[in-house]
């Protein structure tokens, strides 16, 4: 065996600590011996410790990363189960999401666990799931439900007893209908979010939990860990810990948009929507194709940017859009 | 390629373009999860950071203002997110020291942690370059923290073999990333 050969092992057994004293005094009088025996081990090292932090690395599947993510709209429609489901479209809910006092919103992520544990009905319990596409539900209290795709929901035939109870896997919207005395309570992932006044917003994601509440009173907890939040108070719980932090929500700070929009559309065909666009935006919108006038539009856009306008109205009607040099083409088969 | 620049990005998402959004995703989760893994030492916490970190983004995109290139901004924030995620878990003493170099890392630069990132993928990489038996040894010593007559008795092999792999794996390595190490070992100078 060569002269480097041996220093290599040595340097190897010196940084996994196996040497004995003579061999420890041996690397020692070895790198002081020159600069760049120093600096071979001094690499050494930098290799040997960085070498210990990409130990639990993998490689991720970024398709499946960025499908869960989910911030594309639903593109495909998948309905199934109860004949009530409709299809909605991401405007309506929009227009109604101004006009509901209670809004509920649940998200977390691992929808895929609980869609097979709830898949089969139990007795008196109900199951509701959307595949492809956002569907709306209405429960038997009046309660309505958005819910996204790739999630669901079980909840009793009929609410009796002191509460409303439902579980949610998944991500949903829920206007939950007035009833002080019997509380509306969701079951996720080992939390509870129980509805005690009229207005707040509870939104969480992943295996985290979180709660904001705009007014009035919501209680989170679980297990035995409980608190109420009020007005400008959000809760934050981890996966797999029960312990819940509560915090005060920083005062938002207030941005200046670029510009006020308000639209309110109610079944105007695109025709005509592209006019009202094009004043407000000061351009052309073309389309086409003369069959995509006819689609008839029902939505409210509050300060959306223009493009953001033109991808829900995409989405919607199956169309694309394209910023061209005389303005914005919209393409696509249009409506009969 | 056309290097499209940070701003252009930024102001496309802003807007709400999913296209250019889903670019930016595809562009560094990979690289983003090796980073908060190293912290978190999980593979699936460290996604699960990455992900909520991306949906926040998103959620945000018409707040957010950054300051710094956009891959330093995602990184500070993954860093940011991993600190609070362990600090926030009542973890048992083991493991507290066992991440707690990062704990009181809390203030690495932008940089610093870029630098990190690049070691660390450099690492991942020459190791895949390791022959085979010799990147096992390796990695046995060094993932798994066994000794080197643990090895041995493991893998049927004499010690003095398991010290002649491990030696040739740094030596190997070493070599792969001669161009780079003087470079970093500089910067750790000066960063420390």
């Amino acid at each position: 065996m060569n002269q480097d050969q041996t220093i290599d092992d040595l340097l190897a057994k010196y940084l996994a600590d196996e040497t004995d004293n003579h061999e420890s005094d041996t690397i020692g009088e070895w790198m002081s011996a020159s600069e760049d025996n120093q600096k071979t081990f001094d690499h050494s090292k930098i290799i040997w410790e960085g070498a210990k932090n990409i130990q639990h690395q993998r490689t991720v599947d970024v398709d499946a990363a960025w499908e869960k993510l989910n911030i594309g709209a639903s593109k495909k429609e998948e309905v199934i189960e109860n004949q009530d489901i409709k299809p909605i479209q991401k405007l309506n809910w929009v227009n109604s999401f101004l006009k509901i006092a209670a809004v509920l919103a649940v998200v977390f992520g691992l929808w895929f666990f609980a869609a097979k544990q709830f898949a089969t009905p139990q007795n008196d319990v109900l199951t509701f799931k959307s595949e492809g596409v956002s569907v709306e539900k209405i429960l038997p209290d009046g309660t309505k439900i958005l819910l996204s795709k790739n999630s669901t929901i079980t909840y009793p035939k009929a609410f009796e007893g002191e509460t409303r109870e439902i579980n949610l896997t998944g991500e949903a919207f829920f206007d939950v209908h007035h009833d002080a005395a019997h509380p509306f309570i969701i079951h996720t992932q080992g939390t509870d979010v129980r509805v005690l006044g009229t207005s707040f917003n509870v939104r969480a994601y992943d295996a985290q939990v979180q709660v904001v509440v705009k007014t009035g009173k919501v209680q989170f907890s679980k297990n035995n860990h409980k608190v109420i939040l009020t007005k400008g108070q959000k809760a934050e719980i981890l996966a797999n810990v029960d312990t819940i932090i509560k915090s005060e929500v920083a005062e938002e700070k207030e941005v200046v948009k670029e510009k006020l929009n308000s639209f309110v559309f109610n079944k105007l065909p695109l025709g005509e929507v592209a006019k009202s666009l094009s004043e407000k935006f000061n351009i052309e919108i073309v389309f086409t194709n003369d069959k995509i006038k006819d689609c008839k539009l029902t939505a409210t856009f509050e300060n959306e940017n223009l493009d953001n306008i033109l991808s829900i109205i995409s989405e919607t009607f199956n169309l694309t859009f394209d910023h061209q040099k005389n303005g914005i083409v919209l393409s696509g088969e249009g409506c009969e | 390629m056309v290097q499209i620049p940070d701003s252009d990005i930024l102001m496309a998402i802003r807007q709400g373009n999913e296209r250019v959004y889903e670019g930016v995703f595809r562009k560094h989760y990979q690289a983003l999860c090796n980073y908060a893994c190293g912290i978190l030492k999980d593979m699936d916490d460290a996604e699960e950071v990455v992900q909520s970190i991306f949906l926040k983004f998103w959620e945000q995109r018409t707040d957010i203002e950054i300051s710094v290139s956009l891959k330093s901004y995602l990184y500070r924030a993954v860093h940011n997110t991993c600190l609070n995620r362990i600090k926030h878990l009542k973890i048992q003493e083991t493991y507290r020291q066992y991440v707690g170099d990062y704990l009181e890392e809390t203030y690495d630069s932008a940089t610093e942690i870029l630098d990190k990132v690049e070691l660390e993928n450099r690492i991942a990489e020459a190791l895949e370059k390791l022959p085979e038996q010799c990147r096992l040894i390796f990695k046995m010593s060094r993932f798994e923290e066994l000794k080197y007559q643990e090895i041995a008795d493991k893998l049927g092999l004499s010690i003095k073999t398991i010290e002649n792999q491990i030696g040739k794996a740094l030596k190997i390595m070493r070599m792969e990333l001669a161009d780079y190490l003087p470079v970093i070992f500089f910067i750790m100078l000066f960063n420390h």
